[in-house]
């Protein structure tokens, strides 16, 4: 299963690491319509995601429809030093799933 | 809506399923996924959904959001606490086709503290929720919708 691609940073400053993520995900709803075809374009968006830290996991999500396409999300977690690593992984409401990872600067 | 309550819900077990197979995700397979919220495309219903009948506390909780939103399908939010042992803090907009966005389960090093992006199909509520030491604390904040977004 190709893994979709994703882009986060991760930087540490006064004791705190700050972590922006973009996924490329249509986050489609299920109830909007191709404006060529009329018809309504399939429900398709991320449920779950997750962040670890070195490994361990520090924050996970549920998402629904009502999440932006291509979703954007920041968090902070105490600690973190440059080198460490962050990964963040997502699966979809149809099985795919996607993840990133970012050193932290 | 394209299909009927009874094939999404069939969907959405069978999309457990695969994200039960997903080996790599097993971690997150875990976190279950509130349905019971989701499907409901009215605010309290799916409030109820979430929470049952436990009563909303208010102040603690900050939310940030413009107060007039060009775009409703990219509204930007920041949700963020004073309380500790914050387990999870989940958002609404509370005039949506479906009214619960989303929920953030906070563990070991990470604060509590979500910075996204919403939809919000017309002028309404953003709503923030606060689970802490088995309380539940909620602030809303309105927002004016220019362009709905295609939620």
């Amino acid at each position: 299963m190709p893994q979709k691609k994703m882009k986060v940073r991760a930087k540490a400053k006064d004791g705190k690491t700050t972590v922006k993520a973009i996924m490329y995900h249509p986050m489609e709803s299920g109830s909007r319509k191709n404006p060529d075809t009329g018809e309504l374009v399939p429900a398709h968006f991320i449920k779950n995601v997750h962040a670890e830290l070195n490994g361990e996991v520090i924050i996970s999500a549920e998402w629904g429809t009502g999440i932006s396409k291509n979703p954007y999300w920041s968090f902070v977690f105490d600690g973190g030093q440059p080198g460490d690593t962050v990964k963040i992984g997502w699966v979809d409401n149809l099985g795919e799933t996607g993840s990133g990872e970012a050193t932290i600067k | 809506m394209s299909i009927s309550r009874r094939s999404f819900i069939q969907r959405s077990l069978y999309t457990g399923l695969l994200v039960l197979g997903a080996v790599p995700f097993s971690r997150i397979a875990k976190a279950a996924w509130p349905s019971a919220a989701f499907d409901e495309i009215e605010y309290q219903p799916a409030l109820k959904g979430l929470i049952g009948d436990e009563p909303l506390l208010d102040g603690h909780v900050t939310i940030q959001a413009p107060e007039i939103a060009e775009n409703g399908a990219t509204v930007p939010v920041k949700i963020s606490t004073d309380l500790d042992n914050v387990e999870w803090i989940s958002i609404f907009g509370d005039k949506n086709p479906r009214p619960w966005i989303s929920r953030f389960y906070f563990h070991g090093k990470s604060k509590p503290f979500v910075s996204t992006r919403i939809k919000l199909r017309e002028s309404s509520h953003v709503v923030a929720i606060v689970k802490a030491d088995g309380k539940l604390y909620s602030t809303k904040s309105a927002v004016r919708v220019t362009a709905g977004g295609c939620v």
